[in-house]
């Protein structure tokens, strides 16, 4: 059930109304009913995963307890080791079985030895990757003592498979989720509006921009030795604003519908492309996802690493970088996209002070002489998207082969270039609002504000009208539910 | 006006409320909209909006045609391989009298609709159903805005529309009834012209002579839409109901097929009622007696028919 479909529409007010006028008495039924509704939405997808999922919810709750009620640390780590060992196993077989295992093929016949390991019809389960950390966060915090364990399997499951976020995020943490589920939450009017609003930016930001970038992305993408290289420029752009239109938007209507439920789930975007370095575009882009891999990656490698000064922090970077690689999918072009990202930071790390986490200073205060870094940002952050895009490390090759050859005077040979100019001009609509709204979370949210109700409503309609007159007539699934 | 709403809270009575308030308002808003929209800007600025007169070629002088036609020999329905590859003129020589109600990419969602207003009187004595394998696979947005802007008949148009969710056929049919009730003028002048191609009585389109230049086709496996083939059925039984035989042709195609599945297109449709596959049946050159990929050209055409119309359905129909 695509967020993006009417099925979904229907869900969402049906699950609603119950919850406020019928299922709200208590915290506990408010819980039951969100886990059951979460459970009915993701039986949608397949019935078959959610029996992986109630392992995992088992697996982390249980070995949680187990990991705290140990006396001695040996005991403890043993127990965190295990449970980890085999969130790890599941979501590698999952995810990764057939590309360790044509990778072994191929190593091996690199040394002449032909061995033939057999690679299995595997579907991944939607969201593995996701529901994955998020256990694996509850339980390494309660390890490290940050949190004590939740002694109520239906609040733990409901934090692991809470609909809105259980597909593609954001990656919750149980100090920010867990405390919300232990109180009641109570009906607000303008909670609802506000989630409306998201909902909104996020519908028009996923089906205009991003489903309407799909089909030139794929073209060039796919045929990128047959397409010159403004072209080839325009599809680098084309993507970029692709997978920021569907993965924020997806964000941000996640975290709407979620509002309408009273509970708040953390920021994901940031306006990233107003960054100024890379270092703050990871403090940008993918939050959840980001500071997850600083705690529970890079802070542990750097600080086993302390001895070694700055080349230390060089490597809890890079290894950071490659895990996300891997994280984002069972491929080389994934991998190197991640190591791309680690050289970045060489030049943080080794000028100056260096660097203490791995995200940059966030500031909304910009001038004009932000302009040049902010430019050089996006493209370092174009270059990288293009192994990410690309369907293998040689097609991305192929693809930035083509960017040097020919001029960047000639008209990209693409088809459809009005359609394409009018996405461009929605998209920097979508920035000059971006930008004015920047020290919010919703960049529509002062809509709300305004005292007039026919401007107020107006504004709403023509961002609704806007959607119904350009949205991509096809639909199609978020860019993020692959991974 | 809140204690209307007993069951709910009074928060959330006022939410629903303003919510359904808001609703009226972006109703008004968005038809607004949607008529500004159609009347100023060009047809590629609105991607979600396509109705101007003329689209889709010459369906419209066929539903006029079709709306004065009584008691055929045979009715031809389908989609373009239907009203550009059956010449009434060819079947005059034979003294058949055929009325061809093809249109663009007509998928059985709109051939359904079609015989529901038009078959009792057009009363053929033998509907010649040509099957495109193609138009069993599409959702029938094409055809149905082909049929919106050439004036069908508007509540079976709305039928169309609201059983076929699509934004871009419900922009579109919002718009062709702002029109249509605010312009009186907009009906008129919809008469299709084209240098490549001309409306002949009773529903033929003539194509202007060309060869095919053979482009390369990428087989596909054929799989109907599942709506579709219920429509189909749909289709034949309609006619059953109207005591009409019906006979399902596929008209000659180049020797690349769009599907690699062939055969089981043909079993399908022989399972249903009789089915000749020209193919089969003539042989026919890929360049010369074709326009395009799909499209027999004047040559292959009268090759065809004066086959198809002495040998299929004089003798073997007994049909005369």
């Amino acid at each position: 059930m695509l967020f993006n479909s009417i099925d979904f529409i229907v869900f969402l007010a049906v699950v609603f109304v119950l919850y406020w006028n019928f299922l709200s008495k208590t915290k506990n039924v408010q819980n039951i009913f969100l886990t059951i509704a979460s459970f009915t939405f993701y039986i949608f997808w397949d019935w078959r995963f959610s029996l992986l999922l109630i392992f995992s919810v088992l697996l982390n709750y249980y070995g949680a307890i187990l990991v705290e009620n140990q006396s001695s640390s040996r005991s403890r780590s043993l127990f965190l080791t295990a449970v980890v060992v085999l969130n790890i196993v599941v979501l590698g077989f999952f995810k990764y079985y057939n590309f360790f295992a044509n990778s072994a093929s191929v190593l091996f016949s690199k040394f002449g030895l032909s061995i033939d390991v057999p690679t299995l019809s595997i579907i991944l389960p939607i969201g593995i990757s996701f529901y994955t950390f998020h256990g694996l966060s509850y339980i390494i915090d309660v390890y490290y003592k940050r949190i004590k364990t939740h002694r109520n399997l239906v609040d733990y499951t409901l934090f692991v498979t809470y609909f809105p976020l259980l597909v593609a995020g954001p990656i919750e943490r149980a100090t920010h989720l867990l405390p919300q589920l232990k109180v009641k939450r109570e009906f607000s009017y303008i909670q609802c509006v506000q989630g409306l609003e998201l909902i909104l930016w996020g519908f028009l930001k996923k089906l205009v921009i991003a489903d309407s970038l799909a089909p030139f992305v794929s073209t060039i993408f796919d045929n990128s030795g047959s397409h010159n290289s403004t072209a080839l420029i325009l599809g680098a752009i084309a993507f970029a604003f692709q997978v920021y239109g569907d993965f924020s938007g997806y964000t941000d209507i996640a975290r709407g519908v979620s509002r309408l439920f009273g509970i708040e789930l953390l920021l994901n975007f940031s306006y990233p492309y107003f960054s100024r370095s890379i270092p703050e575009f990871w403090s940008r882009w993918h939050i959840s996802l980001s500071s997850w891999l600083n705690d529970y990656v890079f802070m542990p490698i750097a600080l086993k690493y302390r001895d070694y000064g700055k080349h230390g922090i060089f490597l809890a970077v890079f290894s950071t970088f490659l895990v996300s690689g891997i994280w984002h999918g069972a491929a080389w072009h994934f991998i190197a996209w991640g190591a791309f990202h680690g050289l970045l930071y060489l030049p943080f790390i080794y000028k100056g002070k260096g660097l203490r986490s791995m995200f940059g200073k966030r500031t909304e205060n910009y001038s004009l002489r932000d302009l040049p870094s902010i430019l050089l940002t996006f493209s370092l952050v174009l270059i990288g998207y293009i192994m990410f895009r690309a369907n293998s490390l040689t097609d991305a090759m192929i693809y930035y082969k083509g960017l040097f050859t020919g001029s960047l005077m000639e008209v990209p040979n693409i088809q459809g270039k009005t359609t394409l100019l009018m996405i461009f001009v929605f998209i920097l609509i979508l920035l000059i609002i971006e930008f004015k709204g920047r020290h919010t979370t919703n960049p529509i949210s002062h809509i709300a504000n305004i005292k007039s109700r026919f401007v107020r409503w107006s504004l709403y309609s023509l961002l609704l009208f806007v959607i119904g007159m350009y949205m991509n007539n096809n639909v199609s699934a978020f860019i993020y539910f692959q991974f | 006006m809140f204690q209307l709403l007993y069951i709910f809270s009074f928060d959330m009575s006022k939410f629903i409320l303003k919510s359904f308030y808001f609703l009226l308002f972006f109703g008004v808003f968005y038809t607004f909209g949607v008529f500004v929209l159609g009347s100023f800007l060009p047809t590629e600025l609105r991607p979600n909006l396509k109705h101007s007169n003329g689209m889709y070629g010459t369906t419209y002088n066929m539903l006029r045609d079709a709306e004065a036609t009584k008691n055929v020999d045979i009715l031809v329905i389908g989609a373009s391989d239907a009203y550009r590859g059956y010449d009434p003129r060819i079947f005059k020589e034979y003294g058949i009298d055929v009325f061809n109600m093809g249109s663009s990419s007509q998928t059985p969602k709109q051939t359904e609709l079609l015989l529901d207003k038009y078959l009792t009187d057009i009363n053929p004595k033998l509907i010649l159903y040509e099957v495109s394998p193609v138009c069993m696979t599409l959702d029938g947005v094409e055809s149905t805005l082909d049929l919106m802007v050439n004036e069908f008949d508007q509540k079976l148009t709305a039928k169309l529309v609201f059983n076929n969710p699509d934004i871009l056929l419900f922009n579109s049919f919002l718009y062709s009834v702002i029109k249509n009730n605010l312009t009186p003028g907009f009906k008129k002048s919809k008469v299709f012209n084209s240098p490549e191609e001309s409306y002949i009585s009773r529903g033929f389109v003539e194509t202007k002579m060309k060869f095919n230049k053979l482009m390369k086709i990428d087989s596909l496996v054929w799989k109907p839409s599942g709506a579709q083939l219920k429509k189909f059925d749909k289709v034949l039984a309609i006619a059953q109901k109207h005591g009409k035989k019906v006979l399902l042709v596929n008209a000659n195609s180049i020797t690349d097929r769009f599907f690699s599945n062939s055969k089981s297109i043909d079993s399908f449709f022989n399972s249903k009622t009789d089915f000749i596959d020209m193919n089969a049946n003539i042989t026919l050159n890929d360049t010369t007696d074709y326009f395009d990929n799909s499209h027999l050209n004047s040559k292959g055409l009268r090759s065809m028919n004066s086959f198809f119309i002495p040998k299929i359905l004089i003798e073997k129909y007994k049909l005369k």
